[in-house]
């Protein structure tokens, strides 16, 4: 029972960290290697309004929240911006610079220490007892229905508005939706400010969850064969591997050797790669324009 | 804002340090300052600083201010190796100093063995090369914690804590260093005539510790020792009494331990090692908030009891160095070494031509106290012989 | 319809693509209100070029336009960004990929920006092309070629245009599909009073609905007139519509003509 806990909450933590993967890569091709960073600053700031605002915990993780999705526009804006039109490649490899400079920005901002925001907000994180003497903490519960909350969400507006439908328009064919009206940066933009927050989202549940160090950025590069796995363009993908990621690596850990878990992702990711190099969702010809 | 005064004030050091090394013993430090590891290390080198800046206040060294100089190596060895080599020519350093991961160790190593110049160890792990009985002349290590005597003193102490038969779960973080330290208590448990019952191996990036606990949990030990970065040592702790787990755990009572014991409040969770709590409130700590009271400080005092004793170390070794200082004559000095500690340690630390490192071993344990509302001292210091 | 106000005006315009291979040079025409213009030529005269720096380019086609002007309605818009440009009420039904695949047709509907001139301009997309209302839950990648047509006029409807660029109707249509297409291209522009760029290969239709006419090869304009006057000219009669006198020609004279276009032209 326990097991089937444990992977439902991994899995939960991949699906809420790749679904900003997806987001930024479906809408502009881009491959975001600064995902794992970005969490980190959403956890960081999360620490910060935890810090200022004390006594007003709700205040500070919705303030957090909203910078979160600040922090990406601001990163679009500034930067991304500069790389429309530019090669993917060049994209992609500005998102690796925007890693180093985000990780050495948090530690001079913050310092290398290893911080507790839940203690900064004064809330506790108890163990949840469920059937079966399966436990789980309040925030990984909490974590779990914010993963539903946020997928739910997604698919409701990618498929049911008029400025998700211009997402997914701008992804597939970026021309003809500039030359439909659609302001692609404004898109653009919307996806970074979402993926950041679903990041930031993730960043601040994990750090609540255990502590903010560090390796919250590896964490991230983790999640990123569960958004491969699936197919980085489709959000019901990301699901779906981050299922099997972490099926096989609970499991891994459990009957097998606890250091495979750190490579397994990437085997099975090998193995779809081999089989359906798009991913399991992936639509086949957005790869070839890769 | 403070910190980029600090890394402004040394890029400026570093281009005007040349000129004015005549005037000053130059020691050179490469630490992982930033850098995936920084939480380990960086409160080391801003401890070291602290430490000769208060030399400098109190006039120096032998009349001459000590000059520190600190590279960021972000623990990669390739950094660290630039580092030792602009120290010994740019800087004409005397004495080098290593905070930094292991892997930093070597580049470094090379570096001083070219130029002669001795290294100093000052935060992590020694490396084997200071042990008796025939360490590297140029290597030495005034570090706390020593994976073989850490698991020795741990498994003593489990053993007498225990009237019931122990059953021992093992945790290491999945890196080299700690996983050699948890295979050691392994074999060691035995002739303690404790059982090993798991081990369990965590990967340093680790999104969710509970499957490494669950899985820990289901062998069902009634102790754990964890030896490894503290990260490692304190999450899984805090997954496994998340699954309900309710047996004793120890671990090694790294940099942030003090303050970790009293966040965790677990009157079960037992943090060890070498070094003096400031609970203790030696006079030596008193010193050591009044430095850190003047100085804005990026990391916690509690934090800096290592970098405090490396400070010692230079400073004693270079007051036996006669002006103008040179690398042979700070490697006669530092070679035959003994410094008092003033308590932060449970012994002087005393080098010899046979041993870099330390004739003997000390260690408290400490936990929380309930009804106490405080991290209290459940053992005083117990000596382990270095062989 | 007396001395009708230009809507659209070309000047002299270069195209260069990644800075360095130029694809279209001093091209002109101009286009007045209300009229349908044509600009006919073979497969790489710079045709769709052409369109395409009307609607406007945008960063990852890494072209410009590097000389001349190109005005609508007075307003300067050459270089500018196509969602810009499509507000301003200059919207193109491109050649190919014209429509979103993956999206059903009413969310290709939807996709588009609605302009501000009417009130529900989806409402229009349907009205005139009453078949995509049966069509709406389908995806447009299963569209057959006359539908996806339909669907990118359509979408193009939504967002209001008064000049509308249209890439080759007719190209791979079969000509049933294209009188109908024609019929209501007809329909629509008597009734929202559009004016309309047609860039064609098949001559025959073009000059069948336009009123003015231009010929591009090879990156320049060689000769343009009113649809009739192209019509009854010799070499378009020739080239373009396949009307043969005598003997027919073969392909080394074609070639021998386009060279003496090229160098005297």
């Amino acid at each position: 029972m326990q097991l089937a806990v444990n992977i439902v909450v991994l899995a939960a933590i991949y699906a809420l960290i790749s679904c900003g993967y997806v987001l930024i890569y479906r809408v502009s091709r881009v491959l975001n290697l600064a995902h794992g960073e970005l969490m980190l600053v959403g956890a960081y700031l999360l620490y910060s309004t935890a810090s200022l605002l004390g006594g007003n915990p709700l205040t500070a993780v919705a303030m957090a929240a909203v910078l979160g999705l600040l922090v990406g526009v601001l990163v679009y804006v500034l930067l991304m911006r500069r790389m429309t039109g530019e090669m993917v490649l060049a994209a992609v490899l500005c998102t690796i610079a925007l890693g180093v400079m985000l990780r050495g920005a948090t530690v001079l901002i913050w310092s290398a220490q290893v911080r507790h925001p839940m203690e900064a907000l004064g809330w506790s994180n108890p163990s949840l007892v469920l059937f079966g003497d399966a436990r789980i903490s309040l925030i990984s519960a909490i974590l779990i229905g914010a993963t539903a909350v946020v997928y739910a969400a997604l698919f409701g507006f990618l498929g049911f508005t008029r400025w998700g439908i211009r997402m997914r328009a701008a992804g597939q064919n970026p021309l003809l939706a500039s030359q439909r009206g659609i302001q692609l940066h404004g898109v653009y933009a919307l996806a970074w400010g979402l993926s950041t927050f679903t990041a930031g989202l993730a960043g601040m549940l994990i750090s609540l969850d255990s502590s903010l160090d560090g390796t919250m950025t590896m964490i991230g590069l983790k999640a990123f064969p569960a958004a491969l796995v699936g197919g980085l363009d489709s959000l019901a993908g990301a699901l779906i591997g981050s299922a099997i990621i972490a099926i096989a690596e609970v499991l891994l850990i459990q009957f097998v050797n606890p250091l495979l878990s750190d490579v397994v992702p990437f085997f099975v990711l090998l193995a779809v790669l081999v089989i359906r190099p798009w991913g399991l969702f992936g639509s086949k010809e957005e790869l070839d324009r890769v | 804002m403070n910190r980029w005064k600090m890394i402004a004030a040394l890029a400026a050091l570093s281009f005007t340090a040349a000129p004015w090394a005549q005037d000053a013993y130059v020691v050179g430090l490469s630490g992982a300052v930033t850098g995936p590891n920084a939480d380990t290390y960086a409160p080391g080198v801003e401890s070291v600083r602290l430490y000769i800046d208060q030399l400098n206040k109190r006039g120096g060294v032998n009349g001459k201010p000590v000059r520190l100089i600190v590279g960021d190596n972000q623990g990669e060895p390739s950094k660290a190796a630039a580092d030792a080599k602009k120290f010994i020519t740019q800087d004409n350093a005397v004495l080098l100093a290593n905070v930094s991961i292991s892997s930093t160790y070597g580049p470094m190593v090379a570096e001083a063995k070219r130029a002669r110049v001795p290294l100093l160890f000052a935060g992590g792990a020694c490396p084997a090369e200071v042990l008796p009985p025939n360490p590297d002349e140029l290597q030495f290590c005034s570090i706390g914690p020593a994976m073989k005597y850490d698991a020795e003193m741990a498994l003593r102490f489990i053993k007498e804590q225990s009237r019931e038969p122990v059953k021992l779960g093992l945790v290491a973080m999945a890196i080299p260093l700690s996983r050699a330290g948890i295979d050691y208590a392994e074999s060691l448990a035995p002739t303690f005539g404790i059982t090993p019952v798991a081990k369990e191996q965590i990967p340093p990036p680790t999104p969710d510790y509970t499957p490494y606990a669950s899985k820990l949990k289901g062998a069902d030990p009634n102790w754990v020792y964890s030896w490894g970065p503290w990260i490692t040592e304190v999450k899984t702790f805090e997954a496994l009494r998340k699954l309900g787990w309710t047996g004793r755990y120890i671990a090694a009572a790294l940099n942030p331990a003090e303050d970790e014991l009293a966040r965790v409040k677990d009157e079960l969770f037992y943090g060890f090692g070498p070094n003096a709590m400031f609970l203790e409130n030696l006079p030596v700590h008193q010193e050591m908030r009044d430095a850190a009271r003047g100085a804005k400080l990026t990391y916690p005092i509690t934090q800096m009891t290592e970098g405090w004793v490396a400070g010692m170390v230079i400073e004693q070794t270079l007051k036996k160095v006669a002006w103008p200082p040179t690398p042979e004559k700070v490697l006669a000095a530092i070679g035959t070494l003994k410094v008092d500690t003033k308590g932060l340690r449970g012994g002087p630390i005393e080098w010899s031509k046979t041993n870099h490192f330390g004739s003997k071993q000390h260690y408290r344990v400490y936990r929380w106290d309930a009804k106490k509302q405080a991290v209290v001292r459940v053992q005083d210091w117990v000596t382990v012989d270095v062989k | 319809m007396d001395a009708p106000e230009t809507i659209l005006s070309v000047e002299k315009i270069e195209v260069t693509y990644h800075r360095v291979v130029t694809a279209v040079q001093g091209v002109s025409m101009t286009v007045k209100r209300g009229q349908i213009v044509a600009l006919l030529g073979n497969n790489g005269a710079g045709k769709t070029t052409t369109l395409r720096a009307i609607s406007g380019f945008v960063g990852m086609d890494d072209a410009q336009v590097s000389e001349g002007s190109i005005s609508y309605k007075g307003q300067r818009t050459e270089n500018r960004q196509p969602h810009e440009v499509t507000r301003l009420g200059v919207v193109l039904v491109p050649e190919r990929s014209k429509v979103f695949e993956n999206l059903t047709v009413a969310e290709n509907i939807l996709a588009a920006v609605p302009g501000k001139k009417s009130k529900s301009q989806a409402a229009v997309a349907y009205e005139y092309f009453p078949q995509l209302v049966r069509l709406r839950e389908r995806e447009a990648g299963y569209l057959s070629g006359g539908e996806r047509q339909m669907l990118a006029i359509a979408s193009a409807l939504v967002c209001a245009p008064e000049l509308l660029l249209v890439d080759e109707l007719s190209l791979g249509l079969a000509p049933r599909v294209v009188a109908d297409l024609i019929e209501r291209l007809q329909l629509i522009r008597g009734e929202l009073g559009l004016t309309i760029v047609l860039v064609e290969q098949n001559a025959t239709v073009a000059l069948e609905l336009a009123d003015y006419g231009y010929v591009m090869e090879n990156g320049r304009i060689v000769l343009d007139g009113t649809a009739d006057r192209l019509r009854s000219h010799d070499d378009i009669r020739e080239f373009y519509l396949g009307h043969v006198q005598g003997e027919r020609r073969n392909y080394r004279d074609v070639k021998q003509y386009r060279r003496s276009r090229r160098w005297y032209g």
